[in-house]
């Protein structure tokens, strides 16, 4: 019997949880932005798991709620004393402001693009909508989304195996104590979840809601293509995996079949970014195709990412160097 | 328990030779059907659309006929009206009536037809609801086209209507000890996670009864959840469904008749290529034997009397009762065993319609054999609703066969695999190791196969399961198991989910696995490399080596 083990972050301020998480725990990714039944039971049941302190449902990315979904969370939010934050609601407002009349709507700032885009840039407004009026909403709002960035480096910091002396990459002149591997990540469902999931927040960030219609998702190594496969999932995109550009390349699939399908504006999704070999090389077969890498997403990097490409647009998930979230790396140049 | 459900005849012209239930056809149809069933069944159960309402052919000859087919039904099965329960379908009332709100003239043909199937009602309410005892079961039939203005929707019920209803139950007595059967022709309960629930547009309003969801809350007060004891029979939708919820279990079944597929250009995998159907439940104490009964032409085109009927067995667990043990679906092992035949049938559709196959010489890992074809898995698996098909039917198997997440442990293997595990880790909480196969990882970095901590950890599970994209030769799988199984305690079910995998082929060399595809009538050869000329004048495309 499956154990569908649902993980909320609970912090002595707020209790807090993704709505396209539960969405993705008990719908899978069939229609990823729509909250259905299941769902909405155990989104119920949160609300009435016990604690005290406010709950922040962080709603980005859900757009439409199935009929009734709700029905039993509406019925414990009425029956309850915790305050409910439904954060970047925006995309189903107006039906959670239809089932629950007297919810309070405040247009605040999107974090995420404040942390992915740097504090000076403009950000977008969206909606929290909340059960009852509290004065502290920007700052506890604010306090949830660190939290998560916070949990997703040290999920990434974790991914860091350490090895005894220092040794060469195989496919760049680098030296290193050990190396991070994604691995780590996928093996916990909860930890690849979150991860995809944020990641997914970077990835619509670098979109910037334009999508063309040539635009495919590319991956070209083990690891990265499981985060591949569910962004492509999550934003309806096509994923072209080529197996593989790890360090010791060889491309199984796409040597004679597919090269027949040319221009297309990749964004590619890498795990870890160390000296960027795999993305050249990956760049090389996208212009075999007539094709460019436009956008590259990793999850952390070694080196600032402007200094990687001068015609990729590279971005990291989060913006610390990979030597910051883990003191114990060492990586110097083999020379 | 043992009921035999069909559902959606929708007959027309009798002598249409494109209906599979035509005047000179439907004995074989059904001769063929109960050819297949080694069983006594205890019930009949049909949920409506008996006629087809767009086919100009009078009503009365329709129905007159639907009655000539279903009284075959009752005879050959030995099953009589006193065990036959009907209710009626959207197709099964006059619009045109409807739209003026004459109800009981709008199903005029119905209440002279449904009578001559099956027993006197025990009690019923203004011919919507119908109450019926047979010995300590119930059944209720629900008219589910109740006030739906001729909207060729479900209709709308009304709170004194769902009063009724739940009051027709009690005034006579309905325990919450006994079996209760419910009959309708538009589901009321979400139905999520399909193909067709996903590629519809608006599917939720034509299907849905979400006016009766509200009956069904005031129904399950009335019921004992780990009674397990009430079944909801479903029609409309046309493909199998099964769901166990807050101790009801929602079964339909894919249609049984109308005429055969005429082909769609814009939407080629539509879901009148699915295949007409039939379904058989044995409904035991912790679970229900459901064998599905499947028309698969065997012509190259869909054809309604060049067939046969095809059995697929599923165990559907009822939920709330996991501290007994329960029946499963026992799998053979060296057998390939199929997840769903609906998502075999709609893979090899995509594979057909989108080119996605070709033949040639791919030479394999293995030195003395060479597979001679070769599928596009990215862009099979970039139909995302099917990605998610074949998760969700793996999903449904684990669950069926009661694998524990914390005994168990995925292996992703490749790039394909570790996107089709990685996806079904999420909604299992089963842990998925990305691991390699190809050319024997001969390609890949040194740790990528096993590292050092997951070769300790393997002492600590009890099931393994390998997910990959293609079972070709079989030898990629098998250097997996045989490097997985060094490091596992000696009880250890090991069992291998692909995508496709050629059933005719014999795979891996390990013994004691169970291996389940989405696929397996696809045809991938394997011959033998000095059965070919030299690569000289033969060069192969893709090597492994």
């Amino acid at each position: 019997m499956m154990d569908i083990k649902i993980e909320t972050t609970v912090t002595s301020d707020f209790e807090y949880v993704r709505l396209q998480y539960l969405i993705w725990r008990f719908n899978g990714l069939q229609s990823p932005n729509k909250l259905q039944a299941k769902a909405g039971v155990e989104l119920a049941n949160i609300i009435d798991n016990g604690n005290e302190m406010p709950l922040i449902i962080n709603c980005s990315n859900v757009s439409s709620i199935a009929n009734y979904s709700l029905e039993e969370t509406i019925l414990r939010i009425n029956n309850t004393n915790r305050v409910i934050y439904f954060l970047y609601s925006i995309g189903i407002g107006e039906e959670l402001r239809n089932l629950l009349p007297c919810f309070h709507t405040i247009s605040i700032n999107s974090y995420y693009k404040t942390y992915f885009d740097g504090e000076n840039k403009k950000s977008l407004m969206k909606d929290c909508i909340i059960t009852s009026k509290t004065d502290n909403v920007i700052d506890i709002c604010k306090k949830s989304t660190d939290d998560e960035i916070k949990r997703i480096i040290k999920i990434l910091s974790n991914c860091f195996k350490n090895e005894v002396n220092l040794f060469r990459l195989k496919s760049t002149p680098i030296l290193t104590n050990g190396v991070f591997n994604a691995r780590r990540i996928i093996l916990k469902p909860n930890s690849f979840m979150q991860t995809c999931l944020l990641l997914n927040e970077k990835v619509s960030f670098v979109l910037n809601n334009s999508m063309p219609k040539n635009s495919r998702i590319l991956s070209v190594s083990l690891r990265a293509s499981a985060f591949a496969g569910v962004i492509g999932q999550l934003n309806k995109m096509y994923v072209e995996i080529v197996d593989h550009m790890g360090p010791k390349y060889k491309m199984l699939e796409n040597s004679k079949l597919s090269f027949d399908e040319q221009g297309f504006e990749y964004i590619f999704i890498g795990d870890f970014l160390i000296g960027g070999t795999e993305m050249k090389i990956a760049n090389t077969y996208a212009h075999f195709k007539s094709s460019i890498i436009k956008d590259a997403v990793f999850l952390a990097s070694l080196f600032n990412p402007i200094d990687y490409s001068s015609d990729i647009n590279i971005s990291t998930l989060i913006n610390e160097r990979l030597t910051v979230i883990n003191n114990e790396v060492e990586y110097k140049l083999n020379h | 328990m043992k009921i035999l459900h069909i559902t959606d005849l929708h007959i027309g012209d009798k002598n249409n030779d494109s209906d599979y239930l035509r005047e000179g056809f439907y004995r074989d149809y059904i001769d063929g059907l109960y050819s297949k069933t080694d069983v006594q069944l205890d019930y009949l159960i049909i949920t409506g659309d008996y006629i087809n309402a767009l086919d100009k052919t009078p009503n009365e000859q329709k129905f007159e006929h639907a009655s000539t087919v279903i009284k075959y039904i009752q005879k050959k099965f030995n099953i009589p009206n006193e065990k036959t329960f009907l209710c009626i379908g959207n197709h099964d009332i006059n619009i045109e009536k409807e739209k003026e709100n004459k109800y009981l003239e709008a199903r005029k043909d119905y209440s002279i037809f449904f009578p001559k199937h099956t027993k006197k009602h025990l009690a019923s309410y203004n011919n919507i609801f119908f109450l019926y005892k047979n010995n300590n079961d119930y059944i209720l039939t629900l008219d589910a086209t109740y006030n739906s203005n001729g909207n060729v929707k479900p209709g709308i019920l009304e709170v004194q209507d769902i009063d009724a209803c739940i009051n027709l139950l009690r005034d006579n007595n309905v325990e919450s000890n006994s079996t209760l059967i419910i009959i309708t022709h538009f589901p009321f309960i979400e139905i999520s996670g399909t193909m067709s629930t996903n590629e519809e547009v608006g599917w939720d309003d034509k299907h849905l009864w979400k006016s009766a969801f509200a009956l069904r809350k005031r129904i399950e007060s009335l019921r004992v959840v780990e009674a397990q004891n009430t079944f909801v029979f479903f029609g409309d939708i046309h493909f199998p469904y099964q769901q166990n919820n807050n101790g009801f279990t929602y079964l339909s079944a894919g249609r049984l008749g109308t005429d055969i597929f005429k082909p769609n250009v814009s939407k080629p995998e539509s879901l009148s290529m699915l295949p007409r159907q039939a379904r058989i439940y044995l409904i035991n104490k912790n679970s229900i034997d459901c064998k599905t009964a499947s028309w698969k032409p065997i012509s190259h085109r869909e054809s309604p009397h060049v067939g046969e009927w095809e059995i697929n067995n599923l165990s559907i667990k009822l939920r709330d009762t996991i501290n007994e043990t329960v029946e499963t679906v026992i799998v053979e092992s060296k057998k390939i065993n199929v997840f769903s035949q609906n998502t075999e049938q709609r893979i090899i559709q995509v594979i057909t319609n989108q080119n996605l196959y070709r033949f040639g010489r791919f030479n394999t890992a293995h030195d003395n054999n060479v597979s001679l074809a070769w599928v596009l898995t990215n862009k099979l698996l970039n139909i995302q609703s099917l990605l998610c098909d074949i998760v969700e039917d793996m999903k449904e198997w684990i669950n069926s066969n009661n694998l524990i997440a914390k005994d168990t442990i995925m292996f992703g293997v490749d790039c394909w695999g570790n996107v089709i595990a990685s996806q079904l880790s999420a909604i299992t909480n089963i842990p998925n190791y990305c691991t390699v196969s190809r050319a024997e990882g001969k390609y890949h970095a040194d740790d990528e196969l096993l590292c050092s901590e997951i070769k300790v950890d393997l002492k600590n599970y009890k099931n393994v399961i390998i997910v990959t994209d293609v079972v070709a030769t079989g030898h990629g799988t098998d250097f997996i198991l045989k490097s997985i199984k060094t490091y596992c305690s000696s009880h250890v079910n090991f069992y291998v989910f692909s995508v496709l995998a050629d059933e005719n082929q014999n795979h891996f060399l390990v013994e004691n696995y169970t291996h389940v595809t989405s696929c397996s009538k696809l045809r991938i050869p394997i011959i033998s490399k000095d059965k070919l000329p030299s690569e000289d004048i033969l060069p192969a495309i893709i090597a492994f080596k």
